[in-house]
Formats: structure tokens, sequence, C-alpha cells
């Protein structure tokens, strides 16, 4: 019988097998938590090319075939689909400060203010109730609206004109209705001098980007969301 | 093994996994700090309309970017409601509150230059945020800094304003003349744009035309264009607007003409090239050199060889019999009657524009205004306006009054535009229906004719406008639903919207915008509505 020499060849594999769970662990969260976050980064990339684009005017409202559809469809290619059915849903917004200015803009039973332009030397009757708030003047939304709603709230749908670009035409109804008040809170209330930065009047161009899936346990759990203000 | 490992593990896994998640963290708050950079900057380059010096509307823009930027970029305990992006903090852009200003730095800073070359004023962006970092913070990095630059450019603007003054926009509604409403809206309209850098410009037209800013005389022969002194010249867009007095009829045609001319005469190929319509109806004005010589064959005038006017050409020195012709009747309540027929554009005995607009009536070419008639006899009524003259075939600037100067309008062009009448009755606002081509017959009743002319016109001059391909202006077109209503289809033809009803359309001219009025009430939010188009395209 041979007596044999005792090795620590076992203890190798023992130890392999003890920190196999450690390295995997490691290194898929690693990817998974990369991935998660790249497909925000691509969401944040693809709020901001669509913004840059609203504020300039590319109409984003009409539906396949047109060109602002193709545009919007090769934006989120690599997210998912932006269909009444898909895994993506953007939502467009115009906003405004109802200031003096604006109530005048409505006509002079709702306010007046010096030579048209903003000025905190115009007043607004109690007609112009949405005084002093943030309101919508434009909405529409493509692709799956089930998946997530604005963070912004939303306007009266029956206030949208659905033949222009789903405007607001008309500046009573915004001054007017409190449905078409807006929860948007990220530009402080311009004080109306003219020279504040942002005026009342002044359109707001709000994109939302949502897609689904993509997320991790524990982080952006059921989908990306990603806004940009223009 | 496990030596090993617990060696890796400090020395190249934290490291490893630290830098997978912290550069993707530091990525992602780029990609944020980036679109907040471009939605600074283009609220900036918005914000320039503010004030009438280059330093309060820099103030202003650098005021808005600092505001837009903070909105999507927010940062830890700013704004209620909203945590800071991955614990973003310490956003610097270089704008000091406090005082109302922007210095700049290396990394951080909003700047507004002026590029007259490229006529455009940009917005230089750059802004830094720290992000506490999650892995390598072991490593004695707590934060990164993240830095991103932006830039916007706004482009000067060249806008001529053209409003018009025809008898209808008198009309009381709600209390307050049309016209008066008007003159509120605009007047806000004008005072939105760039002092000093945008150009702006007015023409009133009612049956013939003016540019009345910047202020010439009355009959424009060396137009200067319009310029950046706006609202601070005497007398400045804010002063004519306010001058303006209810004339006549409604000369499209001139309008448009003398708008584009002003374009011309400024010349600024770079920038935005804007003319903006307002009527309150259809055309029913033309004007004309009447007994000029005529290109398209009708002979060496349009004076009949009947008239007893003493100049039946203007050849071999004689004077010339330049004036307007309109469709309807002018201003009855004016001191004079410039009713029917011709009327004067030439030697107005006011000499300024400011005299033209304060003044209800236009020149008329028989009423001792200062141009004798020559024996052509000029006051007559609709049936028989004839007696003198033909219509020419094109106008004054070489616009055929037929369509085109080689082929004429056909049915196609006149169907869903209210100008036309199947039943060829002469009322109600309706020309007669027909070949146009027998607008150069003599019939009673071609005073109807003389509308079609006028619609011929307008729309060839809007035509020749949008063939510009080195100015490519863009005209916006507002109608009012006053006296018996704008002509939609006319509308959409002049603005070169691509429906199928404009058969027109050109493809590569601008599209502009057609905004029906109905009431005195929409009349602001509309100039407000083309405002925000134009800041939009001026981007």
């Amino acid at each position: 019988m041979r007596n044999r020499k005792p090795t620590n060849r076992g203890g190798a594999v023992v130890e392999f097998a003890l920190l196999t769970p450690i390295w995997i662990s490691l290194l898929l969260g690693t990817m998974w938590l990369g991935t998660a976050m790249v497909r925000e980064l691509q969401v944040q990339q693809a709020a901001r090319d669509l913004a840059s684009m609203f504020c300039r005017a590319v109409d984003f409202s009409t539906g396949s075939g047109t060109s602002g559809n193709e545009i919007l469809t090769d934006i989120t290619q690599q997210l998912g689909t932006v269909t009444s059915t898909g895994t993506g849903v953007v939502i467009f917004s115009t906003l405004t400060y109802v200031g003096n200015s604006v109530c005048a803009l409505a006509g002079s039973s709702y306010g007046t203010a010096g030579n048209g332009t903003p000025s905190n030397t115009g007043t607004h009757t109690s007609s112009c109730t949405n005084y002093g708030k943030f309101v919508f003047t434009q909405r529409y939304t493509q692709g799956n609206t089930n998946l997530r709603s604005s963070g912004f709230g939303s306007p009266l749908s029956a206030d949208l004109d659905s033949s222009n670009m789903y405007k607001i035409d008309s500046v009573v109804t915004y001054v007017t209705h409190a449905g078409d008040v807006s929860t948007f809170n990220l530009l402080p209330a311009p004080k109306e001098d003219g020279t504040d930065g942002y005026q009342s009047g002044q359109p707001i161009y709000l994109v939302e980007v949502f897609f689904s899936g993509g997320g991790q346990v524990g982080y952006n759990i059921g989908g990306t969301y990603a806004y940009a203000v223009f | 093994m496990m030596i090993m490992f617990s060696l890796m593990l400090p020395f190249v896994l934290v490291p490893m996994v630290g830098l997978a998640i912290d550069a993707t963290m530091l990525f992602s708050v780029k990609a944020k700090l980036q679109a907040a950079v471009d939605g600074g900057a283009i609220a900036a380059a918005q914000s320039l309309n503010s004030g009438l010096t280059f330093a309060v509307q820099q103030a202003a823009a650098q005021k808005a970017a600092d505001q837009f930027l903070k909105a999507n970029m927010v940062v830890s305990g700013a704004i209620t409601g909203y945590n800071g992006y991955w614990g973003a903090n310490n956003l610097q852009d270089g704008y000091n509150t406090a005082t109302g200003t922007a210095t700049c730095s290396a990394t951080a800073c909003i700047a507004a230059a002026q590029d007259p070359t490229n006529k455009r004023t940009t917005i230089t962006m750059a802004a830094t945020v720290q992000v506490p970092l999650l892995f390598m913070r072991i490593f004695g990095f707590s934060s990164g800094t993240v830095c991103a630059t932006g830039q916007a450019a706004r482009r000067d603007v060249v806008l001529v304003l053209v409003i018009d003054r025809s008898s209808s926009m008198n009309n009381t509604i709600n209390g307050t003349p049309v016209l008066t409403t008007l003159k509120g809206a605009a007047t806000s309209f004008v005072s939105q744009f760039q002092s000093g850098r945008d150009r702006l410009g007015l023409v009133v037209f009612g049956g013939s035309a003016i540019v009345a800013y910047p202020a010439t005389d009355w009959n424009n022969t060396s137009p200067t264009g319009p310029d950046v002194n706006f609202m601070t010249a005497s007398p400045n867009i804010t002063s004519q607007i306010s001058a303006i007095a209810i004339g006549s009829n409604t000369g499209t045609a001139e309008g448009l003409i003398l708008a584009y001319q002003e374009l011309k005469a400024a010349n600024q190929p770079g920038a935005l090239n804007v003319i903006i319509l307002f009527t309150d109806g259809q055309p029913n004005g033309i004007t004309a050199n009447f007994n000029g010589a005529n290109p398209l064959g009708q002979g060496a005038s349009s004076v009949k060889s009947t008239s007893a006017c003493t100049y039946k050409n203007n050849s071999n020195g004689h004077p010339s019999m330049v004036g307007w012709s309109a469709q309807w009747g002018g201003y009855v309540a004016g001191p004079t009657n410039n009713g029917h027929g011709i009327n004067a554009l030439a030697q107005w005995s006011g000499t300024s524009a400011t005299d033209w607009l304060k003044s209800e009536n236009e020149p008329v070419l028989a009423s001792g205004n200062g141009q004798p008639a020559y024996n052509c006899s000029y006051a007559s009524d609709e049936s028989t306006i004839n007696s003198d003259v033909t219509i020419p075939t094109v106008d004054y600037y070489g616009n055929s009054t037929i369509g085109s100067n080689v082929s004429p309008y056909t049915y196609t062009d006149y169907q869903q535009s209210e100008i036309w009448s199947d039943t060829g009755a002469c009322n109600n606002g309706k020309r007669i229906g027909g070949n146009p081509l027998t607008l150069t017959g003599n019939a009673a009743g071609d005073a109807c004719q003389v509308g079609l002319a006028s619609w011929n016109a307008a729309d060839m001059a809007a035509r020749q406008i949008h063939a510009d391909t080195t100015l490519v202006p863009v005209i916006y077109s507002m109608g009012f639903e006053g006296n018996g209503g704008d002509d939609p289809v006319f509308m959409k033809r002049l603005a070169n919207l691509n429906v199928a009803a404009n058969t027109v359309y050109n493809s590569a001219a601008p599209q502009g915008m057609y905004l029906q009025i109905s009431t005195p009430d929409d009349i602001a939010p509309a100039f407000q509505t083309v405002l925000a188009e134009i800041l939009r395209l001026s981007m």
C-alpha cells in the first residue's frame, strides 16, 4: 500500500466552486446594470433629439408614411416600437405661462398689458382664471398610450384641434379652462418685465419619452423615462 | 486562489466594476446635461427679442439659458418633486442669479455673440455638474465632473408686414373697429423682434399701396428695405401703424410686390425673409400704367381709341396714366369721390407716406389732387367703367392679370376658390365666370373682371416671390372674415401651402401658413401664432 502524500488539489475545486457565484453575479450584475444605464442614456438622447426638432417646427403629429413619423421611427429604432401596441410612447406638449400679456391676448375682458408686451403694468381681470399658471397649448402622443401618461398632466382632449397639430386654437380656452393647467414647475414664474429670461406667452416645447423593458430589478423596473424641455 | 481573489478584489475587480458602472453613470449624466445645454441655448436664442439694445437682449438670453438648463438638469433639492439626476449637484453655467450676469470660466459659460457676416446671433453655452461616484470613491474619487457644451443660432429676420386698410376694415364688431384691434395686435407683434438685429418694414394697402416704414416718399421709387431701427426711428414702425386710417379697396398685388421690393432692397440672403399679409377680403384693385405699352399684344395701351382721353399712349413724351382701378366703389364717406375708375398713383398732393396713411382718400385722378384727368372720364359706375379703357393684361409691376404671360389660368385654378361663380353673376363678391381671357373684352360688366384681374395679379405676385431662390421668402397669410370673407384657397396659394386645392404649389419654395380669423378676438392670438412660427424657423 502506497502511502499517498496529501495534496490540496481538491481544495482548489472547492474554492472555485465557492467563488464562482460571486464572480458570475459580479459579472452579470455589472452587465445588467450597464445595459439598463445605457438604455437610459439612449432614451435621454432620443428625448433631446426629438425636442430639438419639435422646437424647430418638425411635425410629429401625423401617422405613418410622413417624414415626421419616419424620423421618430429612426431615432427610436434601438429602443422599441412606437406604435399603438408597441413598447414605447412619446408625448409632445407645448406649454406657456399665463401672465398679463397672455390674459390680454385673450381679449380686453381678460386683461390689458402695456403695449401688448409682457409687462407688470398690465392687469388681468378675474375672468383670466388660469393667471399665474403654466397651461398646455398643444399635446399629441405617438405610440402606446397605455404605457405611461405625461408627468406634467394633460389638457382637456376636447380642447385640442386634431386638424391643427392638436393645438388649442383659442387663447380664451387655455386662460379659462382649469383642465388645461399643467403641473409643470420646472421653470420659475416670470416676472413679466420682458427681460427676465423666460417670458409669459413664450412657448415651452416639452418632449417625454418612455420605453418599457430593459430595466432591471430594483432599477428602472418597468421601463425607462426621460424628458427634455426646450 | 482565495488569496489571489482577495488580492484581485481591491486592485482589479472593484476598479473594473467601478469603471463600468461609474463611467456609464457619468455618460448618462452627460447625455442629460447635453440635452439641458441644448435646451438652454435654444431658449436663449428665443429670448433675444427682449429690449432695444444688445446688452439687454444678451442679459435676457443668459437668464433664459440658465432657467432652461436648470429645468432639464434638475439638481438635488432645486425643484419640489424632483431628485437630482444620479445625485448630480453643483450645476455651473457661469450665471450669477444675484447680479444677473454670466461670467465665463473655462468650463462654464453662456455667451451671446452677434455674427453680422452670417446674419445671425449665436449663443454658446457650457455647463458642468458634479456627480457623486459609487465605486471609485474607494480610491479617493468621490465625485466626477461632467461637462457639456452647446450652441444655438438665431437667424436675423427680415420681415415686411402688409396690412389691408380697405374700407371694410372699419366695420365695428363688439364696439371696436376691426382696424383698431388689428393695430393693437400688429404693434404688439412688431415689438417682439430683436431691435438692432432684425429688420422690419411695413406696407399698407387700400386700392393702392405704400411703404409706410421705413417711411419713404409715397411712390417708393428707390426702396431702402426694412431696417434694424424699426423701434427707435422717427417715425417708427409702431407710430406708422397707429397712423393708419381707413382707405378704399383691396389692391393686394401691389401690397405684396412692394413688400417683395423691400426684401430685395434689404438683400439679406442668409436671414429669414418673411412677408406677413393681413387682409379681410378678396383682391379687387389693380395698379397699372393704363396708357403704357402693353407687352401682351393688346396694342400700345389699354386706352380705347374711342376714348376722349388726350393721351391714349405715353409715347412721344406724353404723361403716363399710372393709377389704380377697382371693382367696387370707393370710400363713400370721404369728402371726395374716389369711386370707380382709375385713381392716380402719381402726383399725390401729399408728400410723405404718413400723409398718405392718415388720409382716408387715396389720390383720385380726376378730382384735382394734383393729377389732371386729361379729358378721361373716370368717374363711372361699374357697368360703364370701361368707357375709356380695357383692363391691361399686366399690372404696373409686370404681373399678368390673366394668370400667366404664357398660359392663362384655367378652370382648375379657380374652381375651389371663392372667386369662382358658376352662374357667372357679377354680384355678392363673386367675379364673373367664364374664360378669364375675356378680361380683354369691352362688354358691359367688365367691372367685375377688374376683380378677377386683381385676383390674378396678386396670385402672380406671390408666385414671383416664391420663385426667388436667393432670399427664399416665406409668406404668411392671415385672412379676417370681414366684408364677404377672405378666400381660403386664394390665401393658401399665397402662402404656398402644399394642399390639394393649391394647384400652383411650388415645392422648391418654403411653405408659409394660413390663419383664418373669424372674430376680432382672434387677431392678436393669430399674430402670436405667426410669431412663434417665425421664431421657430429662425433657429
